[in-house]
């Protein structure tokens, strides 16, 4: 039986409210899942917290998937949508030290760490000034291996929008951090 | 080509987006341009530094946490819930004709048990009150040459 296959019967599994399907469901995209949450928030707990919100999502609606589309593009629709609606925890969490160990896991001398860390800190600033649709197009064609039709459907908008919000994106972001790069703070 | 559409086309370069000729273009833009050479240069250095950080794995907790919400978290029966997911939309236009049957059915019966008498007998109120009767002999043509002998006391 196919990955998909199994995916399938493990969504009617979770409509049908059987807990240790779903269970089954969330250990094969948990990683996935949380890994497009981490990248889109650049914060572990935030990352957690939005993942937990994909499934629980996945939990109450499993008995709308149609099965019309394979699950993982189901699933992975759902999870963009949720990102867009991702508000950021309220308490400020700059944790630089643990998104520099996130980073090189020990593999690099403390000053380098305290740089990439500093580094990351202000990109994620910059990356929150973002409205969400252009910092979400910029996380799935920078890490997702996404191609602009595959975005322009998660998305739920046209090719030419996709281009047009990886272009503003870009010279947003450039215009942040341009001036934290000149000073040598990035 | 002009710094905007050649930045433009340098964001679609960065995702392998551009076709050879644009490419020759944006080349060409490039070697008479340093500005859009500088914004070029600092796009590669952001993408190097948006594409961290590497891909990690959720905490040991991570799957624990979310069943023990999945427990409790309350949840939206669908509609045909008793039905495969891919009869829901089979059963639901199954509903709808049904219902469009059993209406088109009330309406047969319905109309001619109730509308029927309830029109006539408002109807025979209307003609005696109006004495229609009395038109009987009224010129064929026009209700206003009716109404102009009825204006002008002719009728009764």
């Amino acid at each position: 039986m196919s990955l998909e296959q199994e995916d399938r019967e493990l969504i009617v599994l979770a409509a049908s409210g059987d807990q240790r399907g779903f269970a089954e469901l969330v250990s094969r995209h948990q990683d996935r899942v949380f890994n497009l949450a981490y990248r889109y928030t650049r914060d572990r707990q935030d990352a957690e917290e939005l993942a937990q919100e994909i499934f629980l999502k996945v939990w109450r609606h499993a008995g709308s998937f149609r099965g019309e589309s394979a699950f993982g593009t189901w699933l992975y629709r759902l999870a963009v949508n949720a990102c867009l609606n991702h508000r950021q925890g309220k308490k400020a969490r700059p944790d630089p030290q643990s998104l520099a160990g996130d980073l090189v896991a020990g593999t690099r001398p403390a000053a380098d760490e305290m740089i990439a860390a500093e580094r990351e800190a202000q990109l994620k600033k910059a990356l929150d000034v973002l409205p969400p649709r252009q910092r979400l197009a910029l996380v799935l064609a920078s890490f997702e291996d996404k191609s602009y039709e595959e975005i322009a459907a998660a998305m739920e908008v046209s090719v030419a929008s996709v281009e047009s919000l990886l272009f503003r994106a870009r010279q947003n972001l450039a215009a942040i951090l341009r001036p934290l790069k000149k000073k040598g703070e990035i | 080509m002009r710094c905007v559409k050649a930045r433009k086309t340098i964001s679609l370069a960065m995702d392998d987006r551009l076709a050879p000729a644009a490419r020759a273009g944006l080349q060409g833009h490039l070697q008479a341009c340093p500005s859009c050479r500088e914004w070029q240069q600092e796009q590669s250095w952001l993408a190097g530094l948006v594409r961290t950080p590497q891909a990690i794995a959720p905490s040991l907790g991570f799957h624990a946490g979310l069943m023990t919400r999945v427990a409790s978290a309350p949840r939206r029966r669908p509609l045909f819930a008793f039905t495969l997911p891919v009869l829901r939309p089979v059963a639901l236009r199954a509903a709808m004709l049904l219902l469009l049957v059993f209406s088109a059915l009330l309406g047969f019966f319905l109309s001619g048990r109730l509308d029927a008498p309830a029109a006539s007998a408002e109807m025979a109120a209307f003609s005696q009150a109006m004495n229609l009767d009395a038109f009987a002999d009224a010129p064929a043509g026009s209700f206003a040459a009716v109404y102009e002998r009825l204006l002008l006391g002719e009728l009764q």
